[in-house]
């Protein structure tokens, strides 16, 4: 589904991203971890086209997007949350989710209903009416999910959207993920929190210093020892 | 449709509609005072032109102090047609919101790429830029002598009879403004246009084509602007760049809109109810003792509305769920304020 192949992208003298390679298969839920400042959110900037690479070739089914727009991948179906969420702050929560409906619904009335609908996904139909700006940390981290659920993409990037969350709001978030993939979405997520990552994850990809120094199921990267090393911790292995 | 009973209660808002336009309508033809009707065109006026502003840079966010640059391009543009070829100003009035559409265009493209306090200062720019050509540029525009329009009533050159009619014209394109602006808070394109003023990284997320939305809004904004442009000429009658280039006017404009609630159909209605006849009964009351004390009091009472109420008017009344709270916000708010003083 989503081919990413030999990405550099450099930040005036730091790599940011050497020779990245990524292949997200359709149907899977890819992770995406690393210590802080590994290029994990760089990665999905450049797929999304926030920044483009300064080499490397980027494929979403078939098409070749390594140049494009951020709006013009979005509409391709490719759509992300912000690890910093961004919310529309002066808009209902049902405004925000409207805006995401509207990519792919044209009439206002009817990319609300859609926008209802997403809220009632991720648990947020009781307060559609509130401003976005007034909600606590972990309901904007819902409404990030639940504004790109709206868009109907066929691929979602989740930048870290458990940080910052109490454990019971981890477990409920996990919940919505495998309930999202169960809609037949792709997932990539980028995380911190172990646990959830290999609960979730088919595939692993691990960052460090912008290049990939491992890549498998759950079972393979924890045994990993480059990636022990790097990130996990001698502890990890249980 | 047909053999159903009427449903009054669904169309509620479109009487209400209905009739405040007509009162609208009716009230000015009971103003014998020029004093007053004047007072009401510029009323008016201002409230077209404030929410012509408020299209691009209430809902768009993409706040600009160079509106006035449009105002004078559809000022100049009608004045120059019917001076030198005789094109009676109602066809300028187009040309020149044509033009403006054409600058916003142009500007568009150059300064969309910057943000913020950027941004503005690239309007100002611009505004500034006109400014100096039309001072400059003498054979045309006569510089800063100005240019005078002949007193000959007659409705096919837009030079009207009396101040009534010319009420009526601005109230045509007050409501003109009004509907556009009406229909955008309710459109695919208004949504968008207000998810990019929340945060445009989101918008572009969502395959919202921000650049795209921005030339746009500011085209629609730009040719209103510039038919209030184009009006004020015919009223006033005599146009120099000082007044109508100048960045007092710009940001005479964006306080109206700001005053009375920025991304609200009648918020520049409001403000301008407000603002409007605030400044000239000031001017009018003090403007003779005391030179600059309408301005002092004027300046005041700005910076405590807002204080108060930065939200605007509009917002403040009708924007929250409950309209008792107005008061009681407004009263906590107040002691916040004082605590904070004291501390």
């Amino acid at each position: 589904m989503l081919q990413v192949r030999k990405v550099n992208k450099k930040f005036g003298g730091l790599w940011a991203l050497q020779e990245v390679d990524m292949e997200v298969s359709k149907g899977n839920i890819f992770g995406l971890i690393g210590p802080n400042g590994a290029g994990k959110t760089t990665l999905f900037n450049v797929i999304t086209g926030f920044y483009h690479c300064d080499s490397g070739n980027i494929q979403f089914e078939g098409k070749d997007i390594t140049r494009k727009k951020s709006f013009e991948i979005s509409r391709l179906g490719i759509c992300r949350t912000f690890q910093i969420v961004k919310p529309f702050k002066d808009m209902t929560v049902l405004g925000n989710a409207t805006i995401g409906a509207l990519s792919k619904v044209r009439k206002v009335p009817e990319a609300m209903e859609c926008a209802r609908e997403s809220l009632q996904v991720v648990g947020l139909a009781d307060r559609q009416n509130i401003l976005a700006g007034s909600l606590t940390v972990s309901d904007r981290k819902r409404l990030e999910i639940a504004r790109a659920l709206a868009s109907q993409p066929r691929l979602l990037f989740l930048d870290e959207v458990m940080s910052g969350l109490r454990p019971t709001e981890v477990f409920e978030t996990i919940d919505l993920i495998k309930k999202i993939h169960d809609f037949g979405i792709t997932i990539v997520i980028i995380e911190h929190i172990m646990s959830a990552i290999m609960r979730l994850c088919d595939r692993i990809i691990v960052l460090h210093h912008g290049q990939k120094i491992g890549e498998g199921s759950p079972k393979e990267i924890s045994k990993n020892d480059s990636v022990i090393q790097a990130y996990l911790g001698e502890d990890y292995i249980a | 449709m047909m053999g159903k009973p009427y449903d009054f209660s669904k169309n509620k808002k479109f009487f209400w509609g209905l009739i405040i336009l007509v009162f609208c309508f009716l009230l000015p033809a009971a103003i014998k005072s020029a004093f007053y009707l004047d007072m009401l065109v510029k009323v008016v006026l201002w409230a077209m032109v404030a929410g012509a502003w408020n299209i691009s840079c209430g809902y768009g966010g993409a706040l600009s102090l160079g509106h006035t640059a449009f105002f004078g391009i559809g000022a100049y543009v009608s004045t120059i047609l019917f001076l030198k070829f005789g094109i009676t100003p109602w066809i300028g009035m187009l040309a020149g919101g044509f033009l403006a559409i054409f600058f916003a265009v142009a500007l568009g493209y150059l300064s969309f790429r910057l943000h913020g306090p950027f941004f503005v200062l690239s309007t100002v720019a611009f505004a500034e830029v006109l400014r100096i050509i039309s001072i400059h540029w003498r054979s045309v525009t006569r510089g800063s002598e100005g240019l005078s329009i002949p007193f000959k009533p007659n409705w096919g050159t837009f030079i009207l009879h009396n101040r009534l009619q010319y009420v009526y014209v601005a109230l045509c394109l007050l409501l003109l403004v009004f509907l556009i602006s009406y229909w955008i808070e309710r459109s695919r394109f208004g949504y968008q246009l207000m998810a990019m003023r929340g945060d445009e990284d989101a918008a572009e997320s969502l395959g919202i084509n921000t650049l795209q939305l921005k030339i746009i809004a500011t085209s629609i904004s730009a040719f209103l602007t510039a038919l209030g442009g184009t009006f004020y000429a015919q009223y006033i009658m005599y146009i120099e760049p000082h007044t109508i280039l100048g960045l007092d006017f710009s940001v005479q404009v964006a306080l109206i809109s700001i005053i009375g609630g920025m991304g609200k159909a009648f918020g520049p209605i409001l403000g301008s109810l407000f603002i409007t006849p605030l400044s000239q009964l000031l001017r009018g009351w003090f403007g003779g003792g005391y030179v600059g004390l309408h301005f002092i009091i004027y300046g005041m009472i700005l910076i405590i509305v807002v204080i108060f109420i930065p939200e605007g008017i509009f917002t403040a009344i009708w924007g929250r769920k409950e309209r008792s709270n107005f008061f009681k916000d407004l009263i906590s708010k107040w002691m916040n304020k004082i605590g904070v003083f004291k501390t």
